[in-house]
């Protein structure tokens, strides 16, 4: 199951074979992790079957235009950005030193997860995935031009959100 | 780092470097398959029951409309029946009233005798008044004289 193509593996997971469905999800497993794994270290777990649960129940509806890494990254952000949507606990304060490199990270992935899972996906494919802005126009089925764009609108908005938060 | 978007691309990096450091494997898919199984069966076990609750309810829908038409059939005899016994209702309604008549001849025969003694009856009593109206005439003229200790009565 696990050497067949990943379109026959969509095909057959879209008709309700699940060994085709689980061969797809090992095959994503891992990249996703690494990711969750960055934005939300404490609920990686809970995102990641999140994400599989989702996936899993919309399976039907995917179209088969983009890859389906592409696909189930996107249901991973979205499920990222609803979780974390609630939580806006921004204090104004605009001239913020910080200590050390940790308390950055940790502001930048705070601020990671609050972002527009439209933002999210482009900053996490070029910054952790290393794609090339070429590759995740392709990736993402949209215009060069709108990745570029995408990926200066993420960061203007993780700016803010690093001014603003202390 | 003063520019805001250095910062931004810095904090990113060092996110990128912890990933560089997670080389652990990750074992989600095998816990999610034992949850998709146990969802299958539940999804079947779920079927089964509401597959039998169906027939069920159709088996009982089916005596009950059954049932309906027997009492309907019912009530359509016994509206004939009713009908039929309203068509004879005149005769009896006939012996009734002869019944009726009968009764009446008879009250008035009682009532007859009645007055036949009534007639019967007016002589006596009128000798009675008379008896006491003479009674009353012979207390008038009656003397109590004591004779001798003895009270004689003329």
């Amino acid at each position: 199951m696990e050497n067949l193509n990943e379109k026959v593996l969509v095909e057959l997971a879209k008709k309700g074979n699940n060994d085709a469905f689980v061969s797809l999800l090992k095959n994503v497993e891992n990249r996703l992790y690494k990711v969750a794994y960055v934005i939300s270290p404490d609920e990686v777990e809970d995102i990641i079957q999140e994400t599989f649960l989702q996936a899993y129940l919309s399976i039907k509806k995917f179209k088969g235009i983009s890859s389906f890494y592409t696909w189930i990254y996107r249901i991973m952000m979205n499920i990222i950005y609803k979780r974390n949507r609630k939580k806006r606990p921004l204090i104004k304060n605009v001239n913020i030193v910080f200590q050390n490199d940790e308390e950055l990270k940790e502001k930048v992935r705070e601020a990671l997860k609050k972002l527009h899972p439209k933002l999210n996906e482009v900053i996490t494919l070029f910054y952790f995935e290393e794609y090339s802005i070429k590759e995740i126009s392709k990736i993402l089925n949209i215009k060069e031009g709108t990745v570029k764009s995408r990926l200066f609108k993420g960061k203007k908005v993780l700016k803010k959100f690093l001014e603003n938060k202390k | 780092m003063e520019n805001g978007f250095e910062k931004v691309e810095y904090g990113l990096r060092l996110l990128k470097k912890d990933t560089e450091k997670i080389d652990k494997e990750v074992n989600f898919v095998d816990k999610f398959s034992k949850y998709i199984v146990k969802e299958k069966n539940y999804s079947f076990k779920m079927k089964y029951i509401l597959t039998y609750t169906f027939i069920f309810l159709l088996i009982l829908n089916l005596f009950v409309t059954i049932e309906k038409l027997n009492l309907e059939k019912a009530k359509k005899s016994y509206i004939v029946n009713f009908t039929e016994k309203k068509d004879n209702l005149p005769e009896t309604l006939n012996i009734s009233l002869n019944k009726n008549n009968k009764c009446e001849k008879k009250e008035n025969r009682i009532t007859n005798l009645k007055s036949v003694k009534d007639e019967n009856v007016s002589p006596i009593e009128e000798s009675i008044k008379f008896t006491e109206e003479i009674n009353k005439i012979i207390d008038l003229f009656s003397v109590n004289l004591n004779i001798g200790g003895k009270n004689v009565e003329i």
